[in-house]
């Protein structure tokens, strides 16, 4: 299966062609219900990650929520 | 409220933007503006949005002052320990002349809520304001804050910060639905590890969020963009990341609401075409 380049908070990582958003991250192991996800500058809402395909090239970050004032 | 010669002095500075004018200052001091959280971002904020000619303040936070707050805290002093922040504040910033509860008309009247805002509350609390400040310490309280917002329809300023990372970002559903709420980007669900209690936090990093939010709800109240965005401040390196926010169509809090209001305008519209045409009397 051929396979593309993202970058994930600035590391560059291969995934498969047909990976969605969440299969990405439970691939690279991340704790789900701990983020938020931000593609090409823009918030992809959770609802949406298993919807969404990665694609060559994606820049996506991820954040944890801030709650402290 | 027009303005008399004193205010026009007073907030000539703000008034010689372009973007304020006198128009601009008439709507401050024609606002009404709830803040919950009177730590470390609530403080600075109310004491720039009172210094600033906003009509009416509510404070709501039902914590004391303690001596830990005092390093970022600075409209409090050690003589304040163990007294309402929201009232302290609230006396502070009418002895200061911002904010004058005797002489209603010369500048804001203030007030203080001493309560914890919750889900019951929380409407009520926030049921007769234009625009909140989420200065809030804790993830459950921003939850509350914002399905009462999303409830009233009231724009929402949210800042954080712990350690030295910050996010600001605001919502209005009414204007700008498509960037959604707060629970669209973080669920309640979701798993939060950091508070100003459990995580250090400098006096400046905070101050500089709430600059920024005080700064940007003065923008809206004035009409003018800032909706729609989340911003990340990385105190460290001192580098703003800008996000475009989006609406989750399956959040728990504000999906039902869009497609409620959604069906109002619609129904609203039918109506007004069904009136023009004549075909039903109102």
């Amino acid at each position: 299966m051929s396979e593309i380049s993202l970058s994930l908070n600035g590391q560059l990582i291969q995934v498969p062609a047909n990976a969605s958003l969440l299969s990405m991250l439970e691939d690279q192991q991340i704790t789900l219900d701990s983020v938020a996800l931000v593609r090409a500058g823009e918030v992809v809402p959770k609802s949406l990650w298993a919807l969404t395909l990665c694609e060559a090239g994606d820049v996506i970050e991820l954040f944890g929520v801030v709650a402290g004032g | 409220m027009s303005l008399n010669d004193r205010a026009f002095i007073r907030y000539s500075r703000q008034i010689m933007l372009p973007e304020v004018g006198e128009l601009g200052q008439q709507r401050l001091m024609n606002a009404s503006v709830a803040i919950v959280g009177l730590g470390g971002l609530g403080q600075l904020c109310a004491q720039y949005l009172s210094a600033a000619g906003i009509g009416r303040l509510i404070l709501i936070d039902d914590d004391k002052v303690e001596l830990s707050n005092l390093p970022r805290q600075l409209l409090f002093s050690h003589g304040d320990c163990g007294q309402y922040k929201a009232e302290v504040a609230r006396d502070r910033l009418v002895g200061k002349g911002t904010g004058d509860n005797s002489q209603v008309s010369a500048f804001g009247q203030i007030s203080a809520k001493v309560v914890r805002l919750d889900g019951d509350n929380a409407e009520s609390l926030l049921s007769d304001v234009g625009l909140v400040l989420d200065c809030s310490d804790n993830f459950a309280t921003r939850q509350h804050i914002n399905a009462a917002c999303v409830a009233l329809s009231t724009p929402n300023v949210v800042a954080a910060a712990a350690h030295f990372a910050g996010q600001l970002m605001a919502f209005d559903l009414s204007k700008s639905p498509d960037n959604g709420c707060y629970h669209c980007l973080f669920p309640a669900e979701l798993r939060v590890s950091e508070s100003c209690s459990t995580i250090g936090i400098l006096g400046p990093m905070v101050g500089t969020l709430a600059s920024m939010q005080a700064l940007l709800a003065i923008k809206l109240l004035l009409g003018l963009p800032g909706l729609g965005w989340l911003h990340r401040f990385d105190g460290l390196t001192g580098e703003i990341q800008k996000f475009a926010l989006r609406r989750d169509p399956k959040c728990a809090v504000c999906a039902e609401i869009k497609e409620s209001n959604e069906k109002a305008y619609a129904a609203r519209g039918e109506t007004a075409c069904l009136s023009a045409l004549g075909e039903i009397d109102e």
